[in-house]
Protein backbone atom coordinates (compact mmCIF):
# COMPACT_ATOMS: atom_id res chain seq x y z
CA UNK A 1 0.00 0.00 0.00
CA UNK A 2 2.71 2.53 0.99
CA UNK A 3 4.63 1.68 -2.18
CA UNK A 4 1.59 2.54 -4.34
CA UNK A 5 1.20 5.80 -2.42
CA UNK A 6 4.92 6.53 -2.91
CA UNK A 7 4.59 6.03 -6.68
CA UNK A 8 1.51 8.31 -6.70
CA UNK A 9 3.51 11.03 -4.89
CA UNK A 10 6.30 10.80 -7.47
CA UNK A 11 3.76 11.05 -10.32
CA UNK A 12 2.13 14.10 -8.70
CA UNK A 13 5.57 15.70 -8.23
CA UNK A 14 6.32 15.19 -11.94
CA UNK A 15 2.95 16.74 -12.85
CA UNK A 16 3.68 19.77 -10.62
CA UNK A 17 7.15 20.22 -12.08
CA UNK A 18 6.35 19.68 -15.77
CA UNK A 19 2.69 20.64 -16.44
CA UNK A 20 2.97 24.41 -15.67
CA UNK A 21 5.67 24.76 -18.34
CA UNK A 22 3.13 23.71 -20.99
CA UNK A 23 0.03 25.40 -19.60
CA UNK A 24 1.11 28.90 -18.52
CA UNK A 25 0.23 31.92 -20.69
CA UNK A 26 3.79 32.21 -22.00
CA UNK A 27 3.61 28.69 -23.41
CA UNK A 28 0.60 29.93 -25.44
CA UNK A 29 2.66 32.83 -26.77
CA UNK A 30 1.17 35.45 -24.47
CA UNK A 31 3.41 37.94 -22.66
CA UNK A 32 2.92 41.35 -21.10
CA UNK A 33 4.00 44.44 -23.04
CA UNK A 34 4.95 47.43 -20.87
CA UNK A 35 4.30 51.05 -21.79
CA UNK A 36 7.98 51.25 -22.85
CA UNK A 37 7.39 48.42 -25.29
CA UNK A 38 9.32 45.79 -23.32
CA UNK A 39 8.05 42.21 -23.20
CA UNK A 40 7.90 40.63 -19.76
CA UNK A 41 6.56 37.30 -18.48
CA UNK A 42 3.19 37.30 -16.72
CA UNK A 43 3.01 36.15 -13.11
CA UNK A 44 1.62 32.73 -13.97
CA UNK A 45 5.00 31.97 -15.52
CA UNK A 46 6.73 32.62 -12.17
CA UNK A 47 4.15 30.50 -10.38
CA UNK A 48 5.05 27.68 -12.76
CA UNK A 49 8.72 28.07 -11.88
CA UNK A 50 7.97 28.17 -8.14
CA UNK A 51 6.02 24.91 -8.39
CA UNK A 52 9.35 23.14 -9.00
CA UNK A 53 10.27 24.12 -5.43
CA UNK A 54 7.19 22.26 -4.20
CA UNK A 55 7.63 19.35 -6.60
CA UNK A 56 11.20 18.47 -5.54
CA UNK A 57 10.44 17.73 -1.84
CA UNK A 58 7.21 15.96 -2.88
CA UNK A 59 9.17 13.70 -5.24
CA UNK A 60 11.80 13.01 -2.57
CA UNK A 61 9.03 12.18 -0.09
CA UNK A 62 7.62 9.75 -2.64
CA UNK A 63 11.02 8.05 -2.98
CA UNK A 64 11.29 7.82 0.84
CA UNK A 65 7.82 6.25 0.99
CA UNK A 66 8.90 3.79 -1.67
CA UNK A 67 12.21 2.67 -0.15
CA UNK A 68 11.76 3.52 3.53
CA UNK A 69 11.31 0.66 5.99
CA UNK A 70 10.77 2.40 9.30
CA UNK A 71 7.32 3.67 10.16
CA UNK A 72 8.77 7.00 11.37
CA UNK A 73 10.55 7.68 8.07
CA UNK A 74 7.34 6.95 6.10
CA UNK A 75 5.37 9.23 8.39
CA UNK A 76 8.00 11.96 7.99
CA UNK A 77 7.75 11.53 4.19
CA UNK A 78 3.96 11.89 4.53
CA UNK A 79 4.36 15.18 6.42
CA UNK A 80 6.82 16.53 3.83
CA UNK A 81 4.41 15.47 1.06
CA UNK A 82 1.46 17.22 2.71
CA UNK A 83 3.43 20.45 3.25
CA UNK A 84 4.65 20.34 -0.38
CA UNK A 85 1.07 19.87 -1.62
CA UNK A 86 -0.08 22.82 0.49
CA UNK A 87 2.82 24.95 -0.76
CA UNK A 88 1.93 24.09 -4.38
CA UNK A 89 -1.65 25.30 -3.77
CA UNK A 90 -0.49 28.47 -2.00
CA UNK A 91 1.94 29.39 -4.82
CA UNK A 92 -0.91 29.30 -7.34
CA UNK A 93 -3.49 31.06 -5.16
CA UNK A 94 -2.06 33.50 -2.62
CA UNK A 95 1.76 33.60 -2.64
CA UNK A 96 2.19 34.41 -6.35
CA UNK A 97 -1.11 33.68 -8.08
CA UNK A 98 -2.07 33.61 -11.74
CA UNK A 99 -3.24 36.17 -14.33
CA UNK A 100 -6.32 38.28 -13.54
CA UNK A 101 -8.62 37.25 -16.36
CA UNK A 102 -10.51 34.05 -15.62
CA UNK A 103 -10.53 33.19 -19.31
CA UNK A 104 -6.73 33.16 -19.68
CA UNK A 105 -5.11 29.79 -20.31
CA UNK A 106 -3.24 29.74 -16.99
CA UNK A 107 -6.56 30.00 -15.14
CA UNK A 108 -8.28 27.51 -17.42
CA UNK A 109 -5.58 24.82 -17.41
CA UNK A 110 -2.48 25.53 -15.28
CA UNK A 111 -4.15 26.55 -12.02
CA UNK A 112 -6.65 23.64 -11.96
CA UNK A 113 -3.84 21.15 -12.66
CA UNK A 114 -1.74 22.59 -9.80
CA UNK A 115 -4.70 22.68 -7.40
CA UNK A 116 -5.73 19.12 -8.30
CA UNK A 117 -2.15 17.86 -7.89
CA UNK A 118 -1.76 19.77 -4.60
CA UNK A 119 -5.03 18.46 -3.15
CA UNK A 120 -4.25 14.89 -4.24
CA UNK A 121 -0.72 15.21 -2.78
CA UNK A 122 -2.26 16.14 0.60
CA UNK A 123 -4.81 13.30 0.42
CA UNK A 124 -2.17 10.74 -0.63
CA UNK A 125 0.18 11.98 2.12
CA UNK A 126 -2.59 11.63 4.70
CA UNK A 127 -3.25 8.08 3.49
CA UNK A 128 0.49 7.33 3.70
CA UNK A 129 0.63 8.69 7.25
CA UNK A 130 -2.13 6.35 8.43
CA UNK A 131 -1.08 3.37 6.32
CA UNK A 132 2.60 3.55 7.37
CA UNK A 133 3.72 0.26 8.95
CA UNK A 134 7.10 -1.11 9.88
CA UNK A 135 8.47 -3.17 6.97
CA UNK A 136 10.31 -6.19 8.28
CA UNK A 137 13.38 -6.88 6.11
CA UNK A 138 13.51 -10.41 4.69
CA UNK A 139 15.65 -12.82 6.73
CA UNK A 140 19.17 -13.33 5.33
CA UNK B 1 -16.52 -11.85 15.27
CA UNK B 2 -19.16 -9.56 13.79
CA UNK B 3 -20.24 -9.56 10.15
CA UNK B 4 -18.40 -6.30 9.39
CA UNK B 5 -15.19 -7.46 11.09
CA UNK B 6 -15.25 -10.66 9.05
CA UNK B 7 -15.88 -8.67 5.85
CA UNK B 8 -13.00 -6.30 6.66
CA UNK B 9 -10.62 -9.22 7.31
CA UNK B 10 -11.58 -10.74 3.97
CA UNK B 11 -10.94 -7.41 2.23
CA UNK B 12 -7.46 -6.95 3.74
CA UNK B 13 -6.69 -10.65 3.21
CA UNK B 14 -6.97 -10.41 -0.60
CA UNK B 15 -5.54 -7.13 -1.81
CA UNK B 16 -5.78 -7.67 -5.57
CA UNK B 17 -9.41 -8.78 -5.57
CA UNK B 18 -10.37 -5.88 -3.31
CA UNK B 19 -8.54 -3.34 -5.53
CA UNK B 20 -10.31 -4.66 -8.67
CA UNK B 21 -13.78 -4.45 -7.11
CA UNK B 22 -13.13 -1.02 -5.54
CA UNK B 23 -11.74 0.26 -8.86
CA UNK B 24 -14.88 -0.89 -10.72
CA UNK B 25 -17.08 0.87 -8.16
CA UNK B 26 -14.86 3.96 -8.45
CA UNK B 27 -15.25 4.02 -12.24
CA UNK B 28 -19.02 3.56 -12.17
CA UNK B 29 -19.54 6.25 -9.50
CA UNK B 30 -17.06 8.70 -11.03
CA UNK B 31 -18.46 8.37 -14.55
CA UNK B 32 -22.10 8.56 -13.45
CA UNK B 33 -21.52 11.59 -11.24
CA UNK B 34 -19.21 13.42 -13.66
CA UNK B 35 -21.56 13.07 -16.62
CA UNK B 36 -24.66 13.94 -14.58
CA UNK B 37 -23.03 17.05 -13.10
CA UNK B 38 -21.74 18.12 -16.50
CA UNK B 39 -25.00 17.70 -18.39
CA UNK B 40 -27.22 19.19 -15.68
CA UNK B 41 -24.75 22.05 -15.13
CA UNK B 42 -24.72 22.86 -18.84
CA UNK B 43 -28.51 22.73 -19.16
CA UNK B 44 -29.00 24.99 -16.09
CA UNK B 45 -26.45 27.43 -17.40
CA UNK B 46 -28.11 27.71 -20.81
CA UNK B 47 -31.50 28.36 -19.21
CA UNK B 48 -30.01 31.01 -16.91
CA UNK B 49 -28.16 32.75 -19.74
CA UNK B 50 -31.33 32.97 -21.84
CA UNK B 51 -33.25 34.29 -18.84
CA UNK B 52 -30.58 36.87 -18.02
CA UNK B 53 -30.52 38.17 -21.57
CA UNK B 54 -34.11 39.24 -21.00
CA UNK B 55 -34.77 40.00 -24.68
CA UNK B 56 -37.29 38.23 -26.87
CA UNK B 57 -35.33 38.83 -30.06
CA UNK B 58 -31.66 39.78 -30.52
CA UNK B 59 -30.82 41.47 -33.80
CA UNK B 60 -27.21 41.22 -35.02
CA UNK B 61 -25.49 41.90 -38.35
CA UNK B 62 -25.99 39.04 -40.81
CA UNK B 63 -23.22 36.46 -40.36
CA UNK B 64 -22.58 37.34 -36.69
CA UNK B 65 -24.93 34.65 -35.31
CA UNK B 66 -22.16 32.29 -34.23
CA UNK B 67 -20.01 35.11 -32.90
CA UNK B 68 -22.72 36.42 -30.56
CA UNK B 69 -23.34 32.92 -29.18
CA UNK B 70 -19.60 32.55 -28.51
CA UNK B 71 -19.49 35.95 -26.82
CA UNK B 72 -22.52 35.42 -24.57
CA UNK B 73 -21.79 31.79 -23.74
CA UNK B 74 -18.00 31.60 -23.64
CA UNK B 75 -17.00 35.26 -23.18
CA UNK B 76 -15.10 35.21 -26.47
CA UNK B 77 -14.57 38.82 -27.62
CA UNK B 78 -16.94 39.75 -30.44
CA UNK B 79 -16.57 42.61 -32.91
CA UNK B 80 -19.38 43.33 -35.32
CA UNK B 81 -21.19 46.50 -36.29
CA UNK B 82 -24.37 47.67 -37.96
CA UNK B 83 -25.84 51.12 -38.58
CA UNK B 84 -27.42 52.81 -35.56
CA UNK B 85 -30.42 53.83 -37.68
CA UNK B 86 -31.57 50.19 -37.44
CA UNK B 87 -32.61 50.92 -33.84
CA UNK B 88 -35.27 53.39 -35.01
CA UNK B 89 -36.33 51.13 -37.88
CA UNK B 90 -36.77 48.11 -35.59
CA UNK B 91 -38.83 50.13 -33.11
CA UNK B 92 -41.48 50.74 -35.80
CA UNK B 93 -42.28 47.06 -36.36
CA UNK B 94 -45.71 46.01 -35.11
CA UNK B 95 -45.52 43.87 -31.99
CA UNK B 96 -42.23 45.39 -30.80
CA UNK B 97 -42.59 46.99 -27.38
CA UNK B 98 -39.03 48.14 -26.61
CA UNK B 99 -35.68 48.31 -28.40
CA UNK B 100 -32.26 48.89 -26.91
CA UNK B 101 -28.84 48.99 -28.64
CA UNK B 102 -25.67 47.43 -27.26
CA UNK B 103 -22.02 47.79 -28.22
CA UNK B 104 -19.64 44.84 -27.79
CA UNK B 105 -15.99 45.62 -27.07
CA UNK B 106 -12.95 43.81 -25.70
CA UNK B 107 -9.72 44.69 -23.95
CA UNK B 108 -6.28 44.27 -25.51
CA UNK B 109 -4.16 41.14 -25.07
CA UNK B 110 -1.15 41.42 -22.73
CA UNK B 111 -1.15 45.22 -22.67
CA UNK B 112 -0.32 47.15 -19.50
CA UNK B 113 -3.15 49.62 -20.20
CA UNK B 114 -5.69 46.81 -19.58
CA UNK B 115 -5.64 44.93 -16.29
CA UNK B 116 -7.51 41.99 -17.83
CA UNK B 117 -6.69 40.60 -21.28
CA UNK B 118 -9.39 39.86 -23.88
CA UNK B 119 -12.22 40.75 -21.53
CA UNK B 120 -15.64 40.94 -23.19
CA UNK B 121 -17.30 44.31 -22.48
CA UNK B 122 -20.93 45.21 -23.06
CA UNK B 123 -21.96 48.85 -23.35
CA UNK B 124 -25.69 49.54 -23.01
CA UNK B 125 -27.94 52.55 -23.38
CA UNK B 126 -29.32 53.31 -19.88
CA UNK B 127 -32.26 55.30 -21.32
CA UNK B 128 -33.71 52.43 -23.32
CA UNK B 129 -32.15 49.38 -21.62
CA UNK B 130 -34.45 46.67 -20.33
CA UNK B 131 -31.94 43.80 -20.07
CA UNK B 132 -29.07 44.94 -17.80
CA UNK B 133 -31.00 47.28 -15.51
CA UNK B 134 -33.26 44.64 -13.92
CA UNK B 135 -30.18 42.81 -12.53
CA UNK B 136 -28.78 46.08 -11.16
CA UNK B 137 -31.96 46.99 -9.28
CA UNK B 138 -30.90 45.21 -6.09
CA UNK B 139 -27.29 46.39 -5.93
CA UNK B 140 -27.47 49.75 -7.70
CA UNK B 141 -30.96 51.22 -7.76
CA UNK B 142 -29.56 54.40 -9.34
CA UNK B 143 -27.87 52.49 -12.18
CA UNK B 144 -24.30 52.95 -13.35
CA UNK B 145 -22.74 56.38 -13.70
CA UNK B 146 -19.92 57.61 -15.92
CA UNK B 147 -16.73 55.60 -15.27
CA UNK B 148 -18.57 52.87 -13.34
CA UNK B 149 -18.86 49.21 -14.28
CA UNK B 150 -20.53 46.11 -12.96
CA UNK B 151 -18.76 42.81 -13.53
CA UNK B 152 -19.69 39.19 -13.94
CA UNK B 153 -18.96 36.75 -11.14
CA UNK B 154 -15.28 36.30 -12.15
CA UNK B 155 -14.39 39.99 -12.43
CA UNK B 156 -12.16 41.32 -9.66
CA UNK B 157 -10.71 44.76 -8.97
CA UNK B 158 -7.00 45.28 -9.68
CA UNK B 159 -4.79 44.72 -6.62
CA UNK B 160 -4.61 47.88 -4.53
CA UNK B 161 -7.38 49.59 -6.52
CA UNK B 162 -11.17 49.58 -6.39
CA UNK B 163 -11.56 49.23 -10.12
CA UNK B 164 -10.17 47.73 -13.29
CA UNK B 165 -7.93 49.35 -15.86
CA UNK B 166 -9.49 49.42 -19.33
CA UNK B 167 -7.53 51.11 -22.15
CA UNK B 168 -5.73 53.32 -19.60
CA UNK B 169 -8.92 54.36 -17.76
CA UNK B 170 -9.52 53.09 -14.23
CA UNK B 171 -13.20 52.12 -14.15
CA UNK B 172 -14.80 51.75 -10.73
CA UNK B 173 -16.11 48.23 -10.11
CA UNK B 174 -19.48 48.78 -8.42
CA UNK B 175 -20.31 45.12 -7.85
CA UNK B 176 -20.61 41.65 -9.28
CA UNK B 177 -23.56 39.80 -10.75
CA UNK B 178 -24.72 36.34 -9.73
CA UNK B 179 -22.90 33.52 -11.59
CA UNK B 180 -24.46 32.05 -14.73
CA UNK B 181 -21.67 29.70 -15.77
CA UNK B 182 -21.47 31.47 -19.14
CA UNK B 183 -19.17 34.06 -20.68
CA UNK B 184 -21.27 36.74 -18.99
CA UNK B 185 -19.42 35.83 -15.77
CA UNK B 186 -16.16 37.07 -17.37
CA UNK B 187 -17.66 40.24 -18.85
CA UNK B 188 -18.18 43.80 -17.65
CA UNK B 189 -21.14 46.07 -18.31
CA UNK B 190 -21.09 49.87 -18.56
CA UNK B 191 -23.06 52.64 -20.21
CA UNK B 192 -22.52 53.92 -23.75
CA UNK B 193 -21.24 57.21 -22.29
CA UNK B 194 -18.53 55.32 -20.37
CA UNK B 195 -17.58 53.43 -23.55
CA UNK B 196 -17.14 56.67 -25.51
CA UNK B 197 -15.19 58.23 -22.60
CA UNK B 198 -12.83 55.20 -22.49
CA UNK B 199 -12.40 55.44 -26.28
CA UNK B 200 -11.52 59.15 -26.00
CA UNK B 201 -8.96 58.61 -23.21
CA UNK B 202 -7.47 55.54 -24.94
CA UNK B 203 -6.16 57.71 -27.78
CA UNK B 204 -3.47 59.04 -25.41
CA UNK B 205 -3.36 56.50 -22.55
CA UNK B 206 -3.48 53.07 -24.22
CA UNK B 207 -1.08 51.04 -26.33
CA UNK B 208 -3.81 50.92 -28.97
CA UNK B 209 -6.89 53.18 -29.06
CA UNK B 210 -10.36 51.73 -28.50
CA UNK B 211 -12.21 52.24 -31.75
CA UNK B 212 -15.99 52.67 -31.71
CA UNK B 213 -17.18 53.44 -35.25
CA UNK B 214 -19.48 56.51 -35.26
CA UNK B 215 -23.21 55.87 -35.61
CA UNK B 216 -22.73 52.11 -35.29
CA UNK B 217 -23.97 49.55 -32.75
CA UNK B 218 -23.21 45.84 -32.31
CA UNK B 219 -26.66 44.48 -31.56
CA UNK B 220 -30.22 45.60 -30.90
CA UNK B 221 -32.27 43.82 -28.26
CA UNK B 222 -36.02 43.69 -28.75
CA UNK B 223 -38.82 43.14 -26.30
CA UNK B 224 -42.10 42.13 -27.87
CA UNK B 225 -45.62 42.88 -26.68
CA UNK B 226 -47.26 40.14 -24.60
CA UNK B 227 -49.10 37.68 -26.82
CA UNK B 228 -47.09 38.56 -29.94
CA UNK B 229 -45.76 35.87 -32.23
CA UNK B 230 -41.97 36.32 -31.95
CA UNK B 231 -41.29 34.07 -34.92
CA UNK B 232 -43.56 36.13 -37.14
CA UNK B 233 -41.91 39.37 -36.02
CA UNK B 234 -38.41 37.90 -36.60
CA UNK B 235 -39.35 36.73 -40.10
CA UNK B 236 -40.84 40.13 -40.92
CA UNK B 237 -37.69 41.92 -39.70
CA UNK B 238 -35.45 39.60 -41.74
CA UNK B 239 -37.53 40.23 -44.88
CA UNK B 240 -37.74 44.00 -44.48
CA UNK B 241 -34.30 45.10 -43.22
CA UNK B 242 -31.28 44.01 -45.24
CA UNK B 243 -27.94 43.07 -43.63
CA UNK B 244 -29.32 42.06 -40.25
CA UNK B 245 -30.32 38.76 -38.67
CA UNK B 246 -32.94 38.49 -35.89
CA UNK B 247 -32.43 35.61 -33.43
CA UNK B 248 -35.29 34.55 -31.18
CA UNK B 249 -34.16 33.98 -27.58
CA UNK B 250 -35.46 30.36 -27.75
CA UNK B 251 -33.07 29.56 -30.59
CA UNK B 252 -30.22 31.84 -29.49
CA UNK B 253 -28.10 29.06 -28.07
CA UNK B 254 -29.24 26.43 -30.56
CA UNK B 255 -25.71 25.26 -31.46
CA UNK B 256 -24.91 24.73 -27.77
CA UNK B 257 -28.18 22.88 -27.27
CA UNK B 258 -27.32 20.62 -30.24
CA UNK B 259 -23.83 20.10 -28.79
CA UNK B 260 -25.40 19.20 -25.45
CA UNK B 261 -27.75 16.71 -27.08
CA UNK B 262 -24.90 14.92 -28.87
CA UNK B 263 -22.91 14.93 -25.61
CA UNK B 264 -25.87 13.31 -23.84
CA UNK B 265 -26.05 10.62 -26.53
CA UNK B 266 -22.31 9.90 -26.16
CA UNK B 267 -22.64 9.65 -22.37
CA UNK B 268 -25.58 7.26 -22.66
CA UNK B 269 -23.63 5.03 -25.07
CA UNK B 270 -20.52 4.98 -22.83
CA UNK B 271 -22.66 4.31 -19.74
CA UNK B 272 -24.43 1.49 -21.58
CA UNK B 273 -21.01 -0.07 -22.19
CA UNK B 274 -19.30 0.62 -18.85
CA UNK B 275 -22.10 -0.31 -16.47
CA UNK B 276 -22.81 -3.89 -17.62
CA UNK B 277 -19.07 -4.49 -18.11
CA UNK B 278 -18.33 -3.42 -14.53
CA UNK B 279 -21.13 -5.66 -13.20
CA UNK B 280 -19.89 -8.65 -15.22
CA UNK B 281 -16.27 -8.06 -14.10
CA UNK B 282 -17.22 -7.78 -10.42
CA UNK B 283 -19.48 -10.83 -10.78
CA UNK B 284 -16.60 -12.86 -12.24
CA UNK B 285 -14.22 -11.70 -9.49
CA UNK B 286 -16.71 -12.82 -6.82
CA UNK B 287 -17.45 -16.09 -8.59
CA UNK B 288 -13.70 -16.88 -8.59
CA UNK B 289 -13.38 -15.71 -4.97
CA UNK B 290 -16.32 -17.87 -3.92
CA UNK B 291 -14.77 -20.92 -5.60
CA UNK B 292 -11.37 -20.22 -3.98
CA UNK B 293 -12.98 -19.92 -0.57
CA UNK B 294 -15.20 -23.00 -0.70
CA UNK B 295 -13.25 -24.76 2.06
CA UNK B 296 -12.98 -21.67 4.22
CA UNK B 297 -16.72 -21.01 3.98
CA UNK B 298 -17.38 -24.72 4.51
CA UNK B 299 -15.49 -24.53 7.82
CA UNK B 300 -17.51 -21.49 8.74
CA UNK B 301 -20.73 -23.41 8.07
CA UNK B 302 -19.41 -26.42 10.07
CA UNK B 303 -18.70 -24.11 13.02
CA UNK B 304 -22.36 -23.16 13.10
CA UNK B 305 -22.64 -20.20 10.75
CA UNK B 306 -25.97 -20.10 8.97
CA UNK B 307 -26.37 -19.90 5.17
CA UNK B 308 -27.69 -16.41 5.65
CA UNK B 309 -24.55 -15.39 7.61
CA UNK B 310 -22.23 -16.76 4.88
CA UNK B 311 -24.03 -14.96 2.04
CA UNK B 312 -24.33 -11.81 4.14
CA UNK B 313 -20.56 -11.83 4.87
CA UNK B 314 -19.82 -11.87 1.12
CA UNK B 315 -22.38 -9.15 0.41
CA UNK B 316 -21.08 -7.03 3.32
CA UNK B 317 -17.57 -7.35 1.89
CA UNK B 318 -18.81 -6.27 -1.56
CA UNK B 319 -20.80 -3.37 -0.11
CA UNK B 320 -17.83 -2.11 1.94
CA UNK B 321 -15.56 -2.20 -1.11
CA UNK B 322 -18.22 -0.49 -3.22
CA UNK B 323 -18.67 2.24 -0.62
CA UNK B 324 -14.90 2.90 -0.42
CA UNK B 325 -14.39 2.83 -4.20
CA UNK B 326 -17.50 4.88 -4.96
CA UNK B 327 -16.61 7.50 -2.31
CA UNK B 328 -13.16 8.00 -3.86
CA UNK B 329 -14.78 8.08 -7.32
CA UNK B 330 -17.31 10.70 -6.21
CA UNK B 331 -14.53 12.80 -4.64
CA UNK B 332 -12.45 12.65 -7.84
CA UNK B 333 -15.46 13.45 -10.06
CA UNK B 334 -16.46 16.49 -7.97
CA UNK B 335 -12.82 17.67 -7.76
CA UNK B 336 -12.36 17.30 -11.53
CA UNK B 337 -15.60 19.04 -12.44
CA UNK B 338 -15.00 21.87 -9.93
CA UNK B 339 -11.39 22.55 -10.94
CA UNK B 340 -11.53 21.83 -14.67
CA UNK B 341 -14.97 23.28 -15.44
CA UNK B 342 -13.52 26.12 -17.52
CA UNK B 343 -11.30 23.76 -19.51
CA UNK B 344 -14.31 21.49 -20.11
CA UNK B 345 -16.43 24.50 -21.16
CA UNK B 346 -13.78 25.64 -23.63
CA UNK B 347 -13.10 22.16 -25.02
CA UNK B 348 -16.74 21.09 -25.40
CA UNK B 349 -18.11 24.54 -26.23
CA UNK B 350 -20.89 24.35 -23.66
CA UNK B 351 -21.44 26.62 -20.64
CA UNK B 352 -21.45 25.15 -17.17
CA UNK B 353 -22.76 26.15 -13.76
CA UNK B 354 -21.99 24.25 -10.57
CA UNK B 355 -25.14 22.99 -8.84
CA UNK B 356 -26.27 24.29 -5.46
CA UNK B 357 -24.86 22.34 -2.45
CA UNK B 358 -28.18 20.54 -1.82
CA UNK B 359 -28.48 19.38 -5.41
CA UNK B 360 -24.78 18.39 -5.44
CA UNK B 361 -25.23 16.28 -2.28
CA UNK B 362 -28.26 14.58 -3.84
CA UNK B 363 -26.34 13.77 -7.03
CA UNK B 364 -23.38 12.42 -5.01
CA UNK B 365 -25.82 10.25 -3.05
CA UNK B 366 -27.34 8.87 -6.27
CA UNK B 367 -23.85 8.16 -7.68
CA UNK B 368 -22.86 6.25 -4.52
CA UNK B 369 -26.10 4.30 -4.52
CA UNK B 370 -25.70 3.38 -8.19
CA UNK B 371 -22.15 2.07 -7.64
CA UNK B 372 -23.15 0.16 -4.50
CA UNK B 373 -26.18 -1.32 -6.24
CA UNK B 374 -23.99 -2.44 -9.16
CA UNK B 375 -21.50 -4.22 -6.88
CA UNK B 376 -24.29 -5.70 -4.73
CA UNK B 377 -26.06 -7.00 -7.85
CA UNK B 378 -22.83 -8.53 -9.17
CA UNK B 379 -21.96 -10.24 -5.87
CA UNK B 380 -25.50 -11.50 -5.18
CA UNK B 381 -25.43 -14.62 -7.38
CA UNK B 382 -22.01 -15.93 -6.18
CA UNK B 383 -23.04 -15.22 -2.55
CA UNK B 384 -26.29 -17.22 -2.87
CA UNK B 385 -24.50 -20.04 -4.71
CA UNK B 386 -21.74 -20.43 -2.13
CA UNK B 387 -24.14 -20.30 0.81
CA UNK B 388 -26.09 -23.25 -0.61
CA UNK B 389 -23.14 -25.64 -0.84
CA UNK B 390 -22.90 -28.62 1.47
CA UNK B 391 -20.23 -27.87 4.14
CA UNK B 392 -19.04 -31.51 4.28
CA UNK B 393 -18.43 -31.66 0.50
CA UNK B 394 -16.83 -28.23 0.47
CA UNK B 395 -14.37 -29.16 3.28
CA UNK B 396 -13.44 -32.43 1.58
CA UNK B 397 -12.53 -30.67 -1.71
Amino acid sequence: MTKILGVLMIVLALVLAIAPGFTDCESQGKTLTTAEGKTVSMKCHWTGRAEIAAAVPLGLAGIFALIGRRRESKRFAALVGAVSGLLAILFATTLIGTCMSASMYCNVAMKPIILAAGILAIVVSAALFFAARETVPPAA
Amino acid sequence: MSLLQLAWKNISGNGLRSWVVALCALLVAAFALFSTLLLRGAATSLELAAARLGADIVVVPEGAQTEIEGALLMGAPAHFWMPQQNVEILATFPGVEAVSPQIYLSTLVGASCCSVSEMFMIAYDPDTDFTVRPWLQKQLPGGLGLGEVIGGDYIFATEGEDGILVYGTLLKLKGNLEPTGTGLDQSVFFTLDTAHEVARISETQAEEPLVIPPEQVSAVLLQTKPGSDNEEIAVEIYRSVPGIYPIQSDSLFSSSRTQLKSLLNTVVIIAALIWPLAIVLIGMVYLMAANERRRELGVLRALGATRRFVSQSLLAEASLLALCGASVGAFLAVLAIYLFRKLIMTSLGVPFLLPAPGSLALQIGIGLLLAMASVFLAALLPAIRISRQDPAIAMRE
